[in-house]
C-alpha cells in the first residue's frame, strides 16, 4: 500500500474532493457493510440540534446511527426491518421524533433510540367455512382426516384459507397432522397480516418538524393510517392487491392523496373521503407495462420506472406524459428539493449500470458514474447540509454526496428524447410551375400512363430477348447455343486469357461443353493480324468435347511488331459441319516487352 | 497626499480605513471570533445564527477596521459576493470539525475566488480553522489538503488554527492580516 498512498496524491486528492458537476463528494466509506433499501434510510435532526443524523435500520437486524462520518449508536432490532419511518408525535417544539420501525405484523416505535412501544396489525378476518372447520376440528366434532379432506375442498372452492390451515394442509404425514389439531386445542384462531410499505403524513400544517402519523400497506391489499401516537387507527383503504410502494402527499386534517404502486402493476390513488375518516380509492388506475420497482411524485406528476428500464411520467389524473428508455433498468427513485430562491424539486435516478442521474422533468440536467451500483438513496439534510444525498451501494458501501450551491438545474447540458436537427426543416425547393402541371397530368392520365410504359416495358423485353438470340446463334459470344449440325443444342462456353509479357504470349483457353451432349472434332484456331503476330500452330483440334469438362488448351501467339504494339486476336472455335463457329471470344492483348 | 496627511500617518495620527469580509459555513465560528477581534468587548458565549450580516467598526493595529460579518446559511450565502468589490482582506472561517462539509468550503472557496471581481487583485485571504479544542477536529494542513489551499498562486494567504471561544490564535491571523494590508497600501503609495 506504500506505493498507492504515495502515488499521486493531486489524484487522491481530486477523488476525495473532487466536484463532479453539481455533486461535491463528501465522504465514501466503502465497508460500510449495509444492507438496507431505500426505505429503511432516513436523514433525522434526532437531538433537536439542527444538525441532522443518518438512520439505517439494516437488513441483519440492526439500527444504525451516523452522526457525521461515525457510527453513534447500534442497536439490535427484532425483526429485519421492512420500513423506517421518522414521525413527530406531538406538535411542542423541540420535540423529539419517534422512530417507527416495521417488521413482520408489528411497527416497532422507538423514543429516544429505545423501544418504546409496539403497534399490532389488526386481525384479518377469517373465512367463516375455515373458522367453523377449525372450531370442529380442535374441539373433537370432525376427525383429522375429515378436517383435512373439508380444508382441500374449501382450497380448491377457491376460499382464502388461514395460515393454520395452510400449515395443516402442507403437513404430510397423518401424525404430524393430528399433532397439529393438538398443539392449536385452545389456542385462538387468529390472522395477522404483514406490512409490506411504511410512509409518513402530516397531520395539519407542511413543516419539517410537523405532527405526522404512520401509514402503513399491508399484505391484505389495505392501506392503514394512524393516529399522530401510533396506538390505533384512524382511517383504512381497501386496495384490489398488495401495496408495495407508496407515494403521499397532503396533510391528514386538510386534504390528502396517497399514490401507491401495487403487486399486480397497477398504480392506485386514494384521497380523503367526504367525510373526516374515510378514505375513497378513486377511479384513476395506471396500468403498468411491467412491475414498477420505485415511484415518486412531485408536484402533480407520478413518476414511476418499471422493470423493462424506463422511467415514466403521469399526471396525477392518470395521463401519461412521458416515458424515457433509460439504459438499465433503475434501482431506486429520489427526489431532490432544493430551496433556494424558489424550490426546485429534481429527481434522481439511480441505474443497474452504476449511474446516477438527475432529472429536471424530462431533462437530464446530469450522470454521475458511481463506483458501486447503488441500492438504496435518501436526499435531505445531513449534518448542517441541507442538500446532501446518503448512497448505499451494492456490496455495502455508503457515500454522501452534496449539492454544490452553484449548480445549475434549470435546463440539462445533455441532450434527451428527438435530436435538436429533427426540429430544421429540410431545404425543400419550391414546387415548380412545370412539376405542378406534370404532377396533374399524372393524376388525370394515371391509368394511360400506366399502360403506356407497360407497353414500352414489354417492347424492351423482347429487343433485349430478340438481341441475345441473336448473339448466341451467330456465335459471337463466349456462349453458343444451337449452331450444332445435328440439330441438338450446343452449349460451349469458350474463356480465354493471356499470360507473360512478351514478345511471346501464352494464349491460354478453357473450353466448356454445358451441354449433355459429347462433341467430336472442334477445330480451336485463333485468328490475328499477320503483321503484328506469329504462330507456329495457330489452329488446335479438340478431338472430343465431353460434357462439363474443361478442356484447356495453350496457344504460343509471338508479338513481332517493331514496336511490341498489341492488337485484339480473335479466338473461334468452330464445327466441321457449319459455317457458324460454335463459340468465338475477342482477346484485348497487351503491349508487348521488345524482344532484346 | 497632502503635506499634513503624510505627517500625521508619519505619527500613527490618521488611521486607514480597512474594510474585510468576514465569511465562512453556518456554524463555522465567524461572529464569535470577530468578537473576539474586536478589541475591549466582552465576549459572550450564547451566539445565535446571523440572519443576513451584521457590520462591526473598531480601530486595531494602527488601523480602522470594518468587519463586515456575513451570514454562512446557504441561503444567504449569495449576498458574500456583493462585498467582493469594496473590500481589502478577507477572513474565511472554516470549521475544522465538519470534515463532511469541507467539500462545500471547498466549493464556496473556488467560486470566490474565480469571481471577477477578485480575480484580477490580489486581497489577501486568511483561514481560520476554528473549532481547534474540539478533539477529533483537524490540523490547518489538513484542512489547507481539503480545500486544495496550496494551489493559490495569485494572492498572500495564510491558514491558522483557532479557538474562537477563548480567542487562541485569533491576535496571529489578524496580525498577519494587518501587515499585510500595510504593505498593500505601501505599494499603492509608491506607485
Amino acid at each position: 500500500m506504500a506505493t498507492e498512498g504515495g502515488k499521486d496524491e493531486g489524484e487522491v486528492r481530486k477523488q476525495k474532493f473532487g466536484k463532479v458537476g453539481p455533486w461535491l463528494h463528501a465522504w465514501h466509506d466503502p465497508v460500510a457493510s449495509i444492507k438496507a433499501h431505500s426505505s429503511c434510510l432516513r436523514l433525522v435532526d434526532l437531538n433537536g440540534d439542527r444538525s441532522n443524523i443518518l438512520l439505517v435500520a439494516d437488513d441483519n437486524k440492526k439500527m444504525r446511527v451516523y452522526k457525521g462520518t461515525s457510527v453513534v449508536a447500534e442497536h439490535q432490532l427484532l425483526d429485519h426491518p421492512v420500513s423506517m419511518c421518522v414521525f413527530y408525535t406531538s406538535g411542542s417544539t423541540n420535540s423529539m421524533p419517534a422512530v417507527g420501525i416495521a417488521g413482520g405484523s408489528y411497527v416497532f416505535i422507538y423514543r429516544h433510540l429505545r423501544p418504546y412501544f409496539k403497534f399490532s396489525l389488526p386481525c384479518v378476518d377469517i373465512d367463516p367455512q375455515d373458522e367453523s372447520i377449525w372450531q370442529e376440528m380442535t374441539s373433537e366434532g370432525v376427525t383429522c382426516e375429515a378436517g383435512y379432506e373439508m380444508l382441500s375442498q374449501a382450497r380448491d372452492g377457491g376460499a382464502k384459507l388461514s395460515s393454520w390451515s395452510l400449515d395443516f394442509l402442507s403437513l404430510e404425514r397423518e401424525e404430524q397432522r393430528q399433532a397439529y389439531v393438538q398443539a392449536k386445542k385452545g389456542v385462538e384462531h387468529k390472522q395477522h397480516t404483514v406490512v409490506t410499505c411504511m410512509e409518513t403524513m402530516k397531520k395539519d400544517h407542511d413543516a419539517e418538524d410537523a405532527v405526522s402519523s404512520l401509514v402503513i400497506g399491508t399484505e391484505n391489499n389495505q392501506v392503514l393510517i394512524l393516529d399522530p401516537s401510533g396506538s390505533k387507527v384512524v382511517c383504512q383503504a381497501m386496495l384490489p392487491s398488495v401495496p408495495t410502494i407508496m407515494a403521499i402527499t397532503g396533510l391528514y386534517d386538510v386534504e390528502w392523496r396517497i399514490v401507491v404502486a401495487c403487486r399486480d402493476g397497477k398504480i392506485y390513488t386514494i384521497k380523503n373521503g367526504e367525510s373526516r375518516g374515510k378514505a375513497v380509492v378513486t377511479g384513476t388506475v395506471i396500468e403498468l407495462e411491467t412491475q414498477p420497482n420505485a415511484l415518486a411524485r412531485i408536484e402533480k406528476y407520478i413518476y414511476v420506472t418499471t422493470m423493462d428500464g424506463s422511467l415514466s411520467c403521469y399526471h396525477i389524473k392518470g395521463r401519461k406524459v412521458f416515458s424515457l428508455t433509460l439504459p438499465a433498468p433503475a434501482t431506486c427513485l429520489g427526489v431532490a428539493k432544493i430551496s433556494r430562491s424558489r424550490t426546485l424539486e429534481a429527481l434522481i435516478v439511480s441505474l443497474g449500470n452504476g449511474e446516477v442521474r438527475l432529472y429536471n422533468g424530462k431533462h437530464m440536467i446530469h450522470s454521475l458514474q458511481m463506483d458501486d451500483v447503488v441500492v438504496a438513496m435518501r436526499w435531505g439534510q445531513f449534518g448542517r447540509e441541507q442538500n446532501s444525498c446518503a448512497f448505499i451501494g451494492r456490496s455495502g458501501s455508503l457515500t454522501l454526496k452534496m449539492m454544490s450551491r452553484h449548480a445549475n438545474l434549470e435546463k440539462g447540458d445533455a441532450i434527451s428524447g428527438p435530436p435538436a436537427e429533427q426540429d430544421i426543416p429540410l431545404k425543400v425547393p419550391k414546387k415548380t410551375k412545370l412539376f405542378v402541371e406534370q404532377s396533374e397530368r399524372e393524376v388525370l392520365n394515371a391509368t394511360h400512363m400506366h399502360r403506356v410504359f407497360q407497353r414500352d416495358l414489354c417492347k424492351l423485353r423482347l429487343t433485349t430477348a430478340r438481341s441475345y438470340v441473336k448473339v448466341i446463334t451467330s456465335g459471337e459470344a463466349g456462349v453458343s447455343m444451337g449452331g450444332g449440325g445435328r440439330g441438338g443444342i450446343t452449349n460451349v462456353r469458350l474463356n480465354a486469357s493471356v499470360v507473360g509479357l512478351g514478345p511471346i504470349f501464352n494464349l491460354k483457353v478453357e473450353v466448356t461443353n454445358g451441354g449433355v451432349a459429347s462433341l467430336r472434332d472442334l477445330p480451336l484456331s485463333v485468328v490475328y493480324n499477320t503483321s503484328v503476330y506469329r504462330s507456329d500452330r495457330p489452329a488446335v483440334n479438340i478431338p472430343l468435347l465431353l460434357s462439363n469438362v474443361t478442356i484447356t488448351v495453350v496457344l504460343k501467339l509471338k508479338n513481332v511488331h517493331p514496336e511490341g504494339a498489341g492488337e485484339n486476336v480473335r479466338v473461334v472455335l468452330g464445327n466441321k459441319k457449319s459455317s457458324v463457329p460454335l463459340a468465338a471470344a475477342l482477346i484485348t492483348m497487351p503491349m508487348s516487352e521488345l524482344e532484346e | 497626499m497632502g503635506f499634513f496627511k503624510k505627517i500625521q500617518k508619519a505619527f500613527g495620527m490618521l488611521r486607514q480605513e480597512v474594510r474585510i469580509l468576514v465569511i465562512g459555513l453556518d456554524n463555522s465560528g465567524k461572529t464569535t471570533l470577530i468578537n473576539h477581534i474586536k478589541p475591549g468587548s466582552t465576549s459572550t458565549f450564547e451566539v445565535t445564527p446571523t440572519v443576513g450580516y451584521n457590520v462591526e467598526e473598531f480601530s486595531k493595529n494602527n488601523l480602522n477596521f470594518t468587519v463586515f460579518d456575513m451570514s454562512g446559511e446557504g441561503r444567504y450565502r449569495n449576498l458574500w459576493e456583493h462585498y467582493y468589490e469594496s473590500v481589502q482582506a478577507i477572513i474565511y472561517v472554516v470549521d475544522s470539525t465538519d470534515n463532511l462539509r469541507l467539500c462545500v468550503a471547498s466549493d464556496e472557496l473556488q467560486s470566490l475566488l474565480s469571481h471577477p471581481s477578485l480575480s484580477s487583485r490580489p486581497c489577501p485571504l486568511l483561514f481560520f480553522a476554528n473549532k481547534m479544542d474540539v478533539p477529533g477536529s483537524l490540523t490547518p494542513v489538513e484542512v489547507m489538503t481539503g480545500m486544495q489551499l496550496d494551489e493559490i498562486r495569485d494572492r498572500p494567504w495564510h491558514i491558522t488554527a483557532s479557538n474562537a471561544l477563548t480567542g487562541t490564535g485569533v491576535e496571529e491571523g489578524v496580525g498577519w492580516l494587518s501587515e499585510k494590508i500595510m504593505e498593500n497600501q505601501e505599494r499603492i503609495n509608491h506607485k
